[in-house]
């Protein structure tokens, strides 16, 4: 069992105690002042108790940051982000938080019945108040520490490890992810509020699959998260994120980081579910999602596996990748793709082959309907050391209603003469006869799209661990809601 | 990027400096000042440039240009770089039209070949209307710059109806002196409706020298026309070799066109078809073959812009020494092209550890009712087929090479004439005998 | 009351705009087995994308109406759910998607209409493999994704399996002779037959009288240029078998 049920238990009997204690107030008088500077970055680490080395890489960031210029290359189109209107430190939303779930929109709870999700999630989700305070990952974390220790695992809040564990942090942190990377990552770098860190020790294979699926719903405002995983040489792990609570926000950025390391032997698998509030049928609001996610397969034989299913966001910007350092490692990318009406993503992968006989599999599938755009963009890249590298790629897109767009846009690079790559892309639309004949089976218009659509995706679903593959099938059905006829 | 602006003016000022079309009617003078304006903007193209990240033209701006003397060169066609087809000849040196040696007159019935000057002066409705056309240069930095400094070239017009059966034949040679040369040649291609041609294009080269050819040309295929397209680019080998081909095709139109690539120092090959008509066959195929220190690009774009149209594009390429293969492909399905069926292929090989190969095949899709395809592939050669091979008796040097003449060959099949299917083959052969000598000196 | 009643039936290709049928009239009671024949273009496969509800005919004249109800207000689904089906002359295929799933799905939308209980896996699993054994169907079948890589056969065996399980009061077979072998169309046979009951009416149609050797019908109604040209017992059928269609496309022409 995956301890993201439990754990939501164990977080509402928490979460009560803490609000007894006035953790709203606390909050409160916790924001940073409003925009960006050296000033914001420097209360942000000391806000967070950080030690001196993490507040001279955050200022290293932004010093950086300053000579950077946002990206224009994606096929995304989007009013631009004004940075110094973003509050970098805790929540201008926390004041308008539901008291119950009488006080939360009928809309959202629909969507969440629609889901299955339980009661206690739904609380959970909405960011009603009770639960909601719990998400201090202090807290969290314990819940999971002894079960986990036993293992010698680690699995805590970023925050928490920079102050417990600064040796892992300071030499994994920005090795996969250098804080020069990109306009977004190192945004991240200077002002990244928390975030998880998992390290699995040598050998060890992680009994549970272990999950932040409520915790970057606690940190409603927490744009910029930074998740740091370490899986020692022959160990296993399995993480979960989800993103299923919709935010109702105007744009709001997300800029989230995440780095993989895999030593030898050693295996990854990360799976995302994101449906960020996408923002109404006329691109009003959503959460702009752009997000840098890398995973270095460091030793020989080591496998990084991403999973995605991205059905939220206005603007989703994301390119899980993999570094195939180690030879015959295994880079591996699973991505569903839905956008409806006016919401674009621009989403894919690189494959970096380094080592020789690496090998990497790319199965993208792009859903778009309504007036929206969806481009899958992709690096294979062969460098002249991976010898008998080995790359698949297949993009199908599937094209619901004449209004949107749907782009396929690889790039592959090959310095290898021993090297094979191989990649297929399709687009097609869903048949009239498909839709009749569920019709005449009985099935409902939404019903039908649903079904096909998620057949469409079967090979991606099938990827995702049980809880969140049932849950990711009822998304793909709701995001599309609306989108024939 | 203020520090290349200097090489971008001493490049545009070797094309202006070129045009031998001075006292050209004032329109032409405004094409021509609207080129070099625009390559101003623009400027020669970085890394940074999507359409150019695989190809950079930074070695052009180590050499100065000049452009071509007026007295023209005279100089011998290389024959055994050019294709070898029983056709109608028009050669062109260092961009300008050699009218002696080019066939003007006694053309069959339906075709005229004017020389580009006479065209303009004339005002043809055609070379006008090609010329003035603000999107064959917008974004487009080098045709830009070929505008800017239109060298020669000529107008072929096939009239409605017509059917040519013997192969136009543009020879085109670049000769440097001295100096480097630039030079622009253009070509303006009208065909009638119902009208059938075939052109073949050879650019090719003369002695050790540098030259840069920078080439435009526009083919305009009218309703129900057949035109068969096929270019061999087998410049000298210090050359720079960047052409732009527009094409428009209108209802019913079978284009086709063929490139083979394996000649240059630095080549570009860009065709940008728009198929402005329903039931269009529209194919570009092509093969190129770098060796040492060469650089082939091939960059298409097919936009489906009206319904029902079929295109198909096949690229293959083999990769030898360092050299470096670039495939850049896109088809864009406007929003009205419903029941489109596009597919498109690039297969390369590479045959050594230093050659690379960039390919991107590019999709970009607004109407749902499409059957769109690309693939790609990189890699080695059959591992069954070269097994079979040896089982029989054959060494395993000899079954690669055998395999690869086959896979090359086999792109030939694409090619409608057969005529010039047999001419390219034998570029083919030569290249793969070149290549099996420098194995034997190197055993 | 009738099952089904079609009256005065006109329909035509809404994008042509091209008449297909030129007034039905067709009566089916509870428990009577019809067999609409006819030659290729008649119109006969028209008639049942009409009763299903398929999109892009356009019904100009007349009336349907099913167990007392207006049909034709009917959207696709609603129509499956109040018990019509239709089995495919050509089963679609819907790539990732396991019959199972599917069917399931149907059965707990036909049950969730009716104001019954859906089924769990574990009923629905039961139901099915009961009524898949007698159509010789393994489990390995019902796992494939809806029709991927079936044979002919398979998928009519398919399509009276999903009829079994879904239990429809009225079933129109289209065509569903076509394709099979004799061994194949036997299995077929013997699953519809086994599907007649005294409540449930059937309409076949088809280009053979072969079918009719398997399936005897209570009714032959011969269809032609968008009529149904002549009615009969299953004498009709042998006899057609015998003349062929001409004496009814020289007579519509």
């Amino acid at each position: 069992m995956a301890a993201t049920v439990e754990t939501i238990e164990q977080v509402e009997q928490l979460g009560t105690e803490k609000y007894k204690y006035g953790f709203v107030t606390d909050i409160e008088s916790d924001m940073s002042p409003k925009g960006l500077s050296e000033e914001v970055i420097r209360f942000i680490s000391a806000k967070k108790e950080e030690p001196e080395w993490m507040l001279e890489w955050r200022l290293q960031a932004y010093k950086h940051f300053l000579t950077m210029e946002e990206p224009d290359w994606a096929k995304v189109a989007y009013t631009p982000i004004d940075l110094s209107d973003i509050y970098y430190y805790a929540s201008p939303k926390l004041k308008d938080r539901p008291n119950s779930l009488d006080e939360v929109d009928p809309e959202l709870l629909k969507t969440y019945a629609k889901l299955g999700i339980p009661l206690k999630e739904q609380e959970v989700l909405a960011g009603v108040v009770a639960v909601d305070a719990v998400f201090d990952s202090v807290s969290v974390a314990t819940t999971y520490r002894k079960k986990l220790a036993e293992y010698g695992i680690i699995f805590c809040s970023i925050s928490e490890a920079i102050k417990d564990h600064p040796d892992l942090v300071k030499k994994y942190l920005g090795s996969v992810v250098p804080y020069s990377d990109n306009y977004f990552a190192t945004l991240n770098c200077a002002v990244f509020t928390d975030g998880s860190f998992v390290y699995i020790p040598k050998g060890v294979r992680c009994p549970m699959e272990l999950s932040t699926y409520f915790r970057i719903n606690a940190e409603n405002t927490g744009q910029f998260e930074r998740t740091l995983i370490i899986a020692e040489e022959g160990s296993y792990v399995s993480y979960l994120e989800g993103c299923t609570a919709p935010q109702r926000d105007d744009n709001q950025l997300h800029a989230a980081v995440v780095e993989l390391v895999a030593m030898k032997d050693a295996e990854i698998k990360y799976s995302t579910v994101q449906n960020w509030y996408p923002g109404d049928e006329t691109g009003a609001g959503g959460i702009y999602n752009f997000v840098t996610k890398r995973g270095a397969c460091r030793g020989d034989s080591s496998k990084i596996s991403w999973t995605q299913v991205e059905t939220g966001s206005a603007v989703t910007w994301k390119y899980p990748s993999c570094i195939l350092q180690g030879d015959n490692s295994v880079g591996e990318f699973y991505s569903v793709a839905i956008t409806n009406n006016a919401q674009q993503a621009d989403t894919g992968t690189k494959m970096i082959h380094i080592g020789k006989n690496t090998k990497s599999t790319i199965i993208s599938k792009g859903i778009s309907a309504g007036k929206a755009d969806n481009t899958y963009r992709g690096l294979v890249k062969v460098l002249p050391g991976a010898e008998g590298a080995r790359n698949y790629t297949q993009c199908d897109s599937l094209l619901i209603g004449d209004q949107c767009g749907a782009h396929t846009v690889p790039y592959i690079e090959s310095r290898n003469p021993s090297a094979r790559i191989e990649h297929e892309a399709t687009t097609s639309k869903i048949s009239e006869d498909q839709l009749f004949y569920c019709y005449q089976r009985g099935l409902s218009e939404e019903d039908a799209v649903s079904i096909i659509v998620n057949g469409f995706c079967k090979e991606v679903m099938k990827e995702l661990p049980m809880e969140f593959a049932v849950e990711a099938q009822k998304l793909i059905g709701i995001s599309l809601e609306g989108s024939v006829g | 990027m203020p520090n290349d602006m200097a090489n971008d003016n001493s490049l545009l000022k070797a094309f202006s400096m070129a045009t031998p079309l001075a006292g050209a009617p004032d329109w032409f003078d405004a094409v021509t000042a609207a080129g070099a304006a625009r390559f101003e903007t623009l400027g020669l193209p970085t890394n940074r440039t999507e359409a150019w990240k695989y190809t950079s033209l930074r070695g052009l701006s180590s050499l100065a240009f000049t452009a071509p003397s007026a007295d023209g060169a005279r100089v011998e066609i290389p024959r055994d770089s050019v294709a070898d087809i029983k056709g109608i000849e028009i050669v062109l040196v260092n961009g300008r039209l050699d009218m002696d040696r080019s066939a003007l007159e006694n053309l069959p019935i339906g075709l005229a070949i004017t020389p580009l000057a006479e065209a303009v002066e004339f005002g043809n409705g055609a070379v006008k209307h090609a010329l003035q056309d603000e999107s064959a240069t917008a974004g487009l930095p080098l045709a830009a710059l070929s505008t800017a400094g239109i060298t020669g070239g000529v107008l072929i017009e096939v009239a409605k109806d017509a059917d040519i059966a013997k192969p136009i034949h543009i020879i085109s040679i670049g000769a440097a002196g001295d100096e480097p040369v630039a030079y622009a040649p253009r070509t303006v291609v009208w065909i009638g409706n119902r009208a059938k041609a075939t052109l073949v294009e050879s650019h090719v080269g003369v002695g050790e020298g540098s030259y840069f050819s920078n080439s435009v040309t526009h083919v305009t295929v009218e309703d129900e026309a057949v035109f068969h397209h096929y270019k061999l680019q087998n410049e000298a080998r210090s050359a720079y070799h960047v052409a732009m081909t527009h094409v428009t095709c209108g209802e019913n139109v079978i284009y086709d066109n063929f490139a083979l690539s394996c000649g240059g120092k630095l080549a570009r090959n860009e065709i940008r078809g728009k198929l402005d008509g329903s039931e269009i066959l529209y194919a570009v195929n092509g093969v190129y073959m770098a060796a040492a220190n060469q650089h082939l690009d091939n960059t298409t774009f097919i936009e489906h812009a009206k319904p029902n149209s079929q295109s198909r594009e096949i690229y293959k390429g083999v990769l030898d020494e360092n050299g470096r293969g670039v495939f850049q492909g896109k088809i864009l399905v406007q929003r009205p092209a419903q029941k489109t069926d596009g597919y498109q292929m690039n297969r390369a090989l590479l045959l050594s550890r230093k050659a690379e190969i960039d390919s991107k095949p590019e999709l970009e899709i607004y109407a749902d009712d499409v059957k769109c395809s690309h693939g790609a592939t990189v890699g080695e050669l059959d591992d069954d087929q070269l097994f079979y091979l040896k089982a029989r008796g054959i060494t395993e040097h000899d079954a690669r090479n055998m395999l690869i003449e086959a896979y090359l060959r086999d792109a030939l099949e694409e090619i409608r004439v057969d005529a010039v299917a047999q001419a390219f083959g034998v570029k083919i052969t030569d290249w793969l005998a070149e290549r099996a000598k420098r194995e034997d000196a190197a055993r | 009351m009738a099952l089904l009643e079609i009256k005065n039936l006109h329909a035509s290709l809404e994008e042509e705009g091209k008449e297909i049928l030129k007034g039905i009239d067709l009566v089916i009671q509870p428990g009577e087995v019809h067999a609409i024949m006819g030659p290729n273009g008649s119109g006969k496969s028209t008639l049942s994308y009409v009763l299903a509800g398929r999109d892009g005919y356009e019904v100009t004249e007349g009336e349907v109406t099913f167990d007392g109800k207006d049909l034709l207000e009917l959207e696709a689904n609603e129509r499956a759910n109040e018990g019509v089906f239709l089995a495919f002359q050509y089963p679609v295929e819907i790539p990732g998607v396991p019959g199972m799933t599917f069917l399931r799905e149907a059965l707990n939308s036909k049950r969730k209409y009716n104001g019954q209980d859906e089924l769990d896996a574990m009923q629905f699993l039961k139901l099915v493999r009961e009524k898949a054994k007698s159509l010789e169907m393994g489990d390995d079948m019902l796992k494939r994704a809806v029709n991927v890589g079936f044979s002919g056969g398979e998928k009519k065996r398919n399509e009276i399996l999903q009829m079994a399980v879904l239990e429809p009061t009225l079933c129109v077979l289209d065509e569903t002779d076509s394709g099979l072998d004799i061994d194949a169309l036997r299995i077929v046979a013997d699953g519809v037959n086994a599907l007649r009951s005294e409540n449930r009416g059937m309409l076949l149609i088809t280009h053979y009288q072969r079918l009719l050797d398997y399936i005897q019908p209570d009714f032959v109604h011969v269809m032609a240029a968008g009529k149904i040209q002549q009615s009969g017992g299953k004498e009709l059928a042998l006899e057609l078998e015998k003349n062929g269609y001409a004496d009814f496309t020289g007579k519509a022409a």
